[in-house]
């Protein structure tokens, strides 16, 4: 039986790269991402239309998100697999940060993700099969930085949330954790990468001296996602080049 | 999820050296990496347990090497890397699996079973992450694998010695993932929960004991040798390129409490 897999935020970065992983791994991959048309276009270029269905899905929608579950399960019968990637950050300061720039953030990084999973989990459940779900949390979870305090409350929420909820679905043989990301070169890191002396200050405070690559991150979902991490569950796996065990501090007097 | 033959297997011409290779998680990784095309140097004190482990290996048509070791004594350790590196030309991972426990109330416990514990739990941890280091940093590169446990996050009753080799293994695993990065090493943990090995005998004897601990587990299942097996040949294997100074949990979701 081919797995079935939906990943959300799937036109760019992290969320491509799972695509293309997925699919070469065998899954059927129900891609969605806000701008719907930008990821069909992509789909249809990496040669990938047999094993990937394009959709748009603004994830801070849930009766959309609900929607997309139901139309997975109707086309292809069930869903094994979640992968939430859809999101973003803006640097703001707190004094600029009202009320509806919070929400907006909330929505897509913690609620959009929360009721993904609940619908995917109401499926697997019923069907009585097992599954895996990803999150991506991020650095950000463990180790704040200014101008992140939206990004930051967002990413620890849905690591705490996913704690709670592996709890609850375990019984269930559904496993729900997240990975991690360090720096990583992506669109949200494209204008720090543009500036040379900024992107080297920034590249030496990771142990591994670089940036992830998004095939590095979508590597680590796979697995997760996989029945070879059996027992794996409610935890987040970082895949930061060792950036949470220096603090992004790499010399010591 | 696809069988593709054509691929060669994820570890192929690596080699590897497993301490505590003769019983439990140890035994497991050591099949896992050889399946996965890695050839294993077995660390072990008993050289008889790690013979087994060697014929299954070769059962299965891998190649393997047994070395006497005792992970407490640093010039064995130095000795082990040297064997494996003399007979395969290298040392790509380095699993520190080897440890002990020993129960004891800790109003009870004693200096030499402290002493006995954090030697062989976090002192051989280091001296395997020491003479493995100097060999990839030579190289140019590799992957160590310590064996923490959820007890480097959560007390755990009369085992006060091992609680604290373990959180010691936690953040030597992060230290020397910031020293040994710029030269292309990774170093990674893995916490298992509560599994089926020798070290738990005493538990699986003791029915009440075992219902306990299960119902803390919310996956409702004590975890097997090759649950811990197929994280540690993940996380050696270049589909964990930028995971380093990390502890990876492995432990039904007991953590989550």
């Amino acid at each position: 039986m081919q797995p079935v897999a939906i990943v959300t935020g799937a036109a760019h970065g992290i969320g491509r790269a799972c695509v293309e992983r997925l699919a070469a791994d065998g899954y059927r991959v129900v891609a969605s991402d806000v701008d719907g048309d930008e990821l069909s276009a992509w789909v249809e270029q990496a040669g990938l239309r047999d094993s990937v269905e394009a959709r748009t899905l603004d994830v801070a929608d849930v009766p959309a998100g609900q929607a997309l579950v139901a139309d997975t399960v109707a086309s292809y019968g069930r869903v094994d697999a979640l992968a939430n990637f859809a999101g973003y950050t803006r640097r703001q300061l707190l004094e600029e940060i009202d009320t509806d720039i919070w929400n907006g953030m909330l929505d897509v990084l913690v609620r959009g993700p929360v009721f993904l999973t609940k619908a995917v989990a109401e499926d697997m459940i019923r069907r009585g099969e097992p599954g895996s779900i990803v999150q991506v949390s991020s650095i950000r979870s463990e180790s704040a930085e200014p101008g992140q305090a939206h990004y930051c409350s967002a990413k620890g929420a849905l690591r705490t949330v996913t704690r709670a909820i592996a709890q609850e679905l375990a019984p269930h043989q559904i496993r729900v954790n997240c990975v991690g990301p360090g720096l990583t070169a992506t669109r949200m890191t494209a204008d720090v990468r543009s500036k040379s002396e900024l992107y080297e200050q920034r590249k030496a405070t990771v142990p591994l001296g670089r940036y992830a690559s998004a095939d590095e991150i979508a590597s680590c979902v796979a697995f997760l996602l996989s029945p070879r991490s059996a027992y794996v569950t409610g935890t987040t796996l970082y895949a930061d080049g060792g950036y949470l065990a220096a603090l992004g501090k790499m010399r010591n007097w | 999820m696809t069988d593709d033959t054509s691929t060669p297997p994820p570890l192929a011409g690596r080699t590897a050296l497993v301490t505590g290779a003769g019983s439990g998680f140890g035994r497991a990784i050591s099949q896992r990496f050889a399946l996965d095309g890695a050839c294993v140097g077995l660390a072990e004190l008993s050289a008889e347990a790690a013979e087994e482990t060697r014929r299954l290996i070769e059962a299965d048509g891998g190649e393997a090497l047994v070395i006497p070791t005792d992970v407490t004594d640093y010039a064995a350790m130095q000795a082990a890397v040297q064997a494996v590196t003399d007979r395969w030309g290298g040392l790509d991972i380095m699993v520190n699996n080897a440890g002990i426990t020993i129960r004891e109330a800790f109003l009870d416990l004693t200096v030499d079973a402290f002493d006995k514990v954090m030697a062989a739990n976090l002192t051989g941890v280091f001296h395997g992450v020491r003479a493995a280091g100097l060999q990839m940093k030579e190289q140019g590169g590799g992957v160590i694998i310590n064996m923490s446990s959820i007890r480097a996050n959560v007390g755990g009753f009369i085992h006060t010695s091992y609680c604290a080799s373990k959180g010691g293994v936690r953040m030597l695993t992060k230290a020397a993932a910031v020293e040994l990065g710029p030269y292309g090493v990774r170093v990674c943990a893995i916490g298992p929960g509560v599994a089926e090995t020798p070290l738990t005998e005493s538990l699986l004897a003791n029915r009440e004991a075992l219902d306990d601990q299960l119902a803390r587990v919310p996956m409702g299942r004590l975890g097997q040798p090759e649950d811990i097996s197929e994280v540690a040949a993940f996380l050696a294997s270049d589909d964990a390129a930028y995971v380093t100074g990390a502890t990876l949990y492995v432990d039904g979701g007991e953590m989550t409490h």
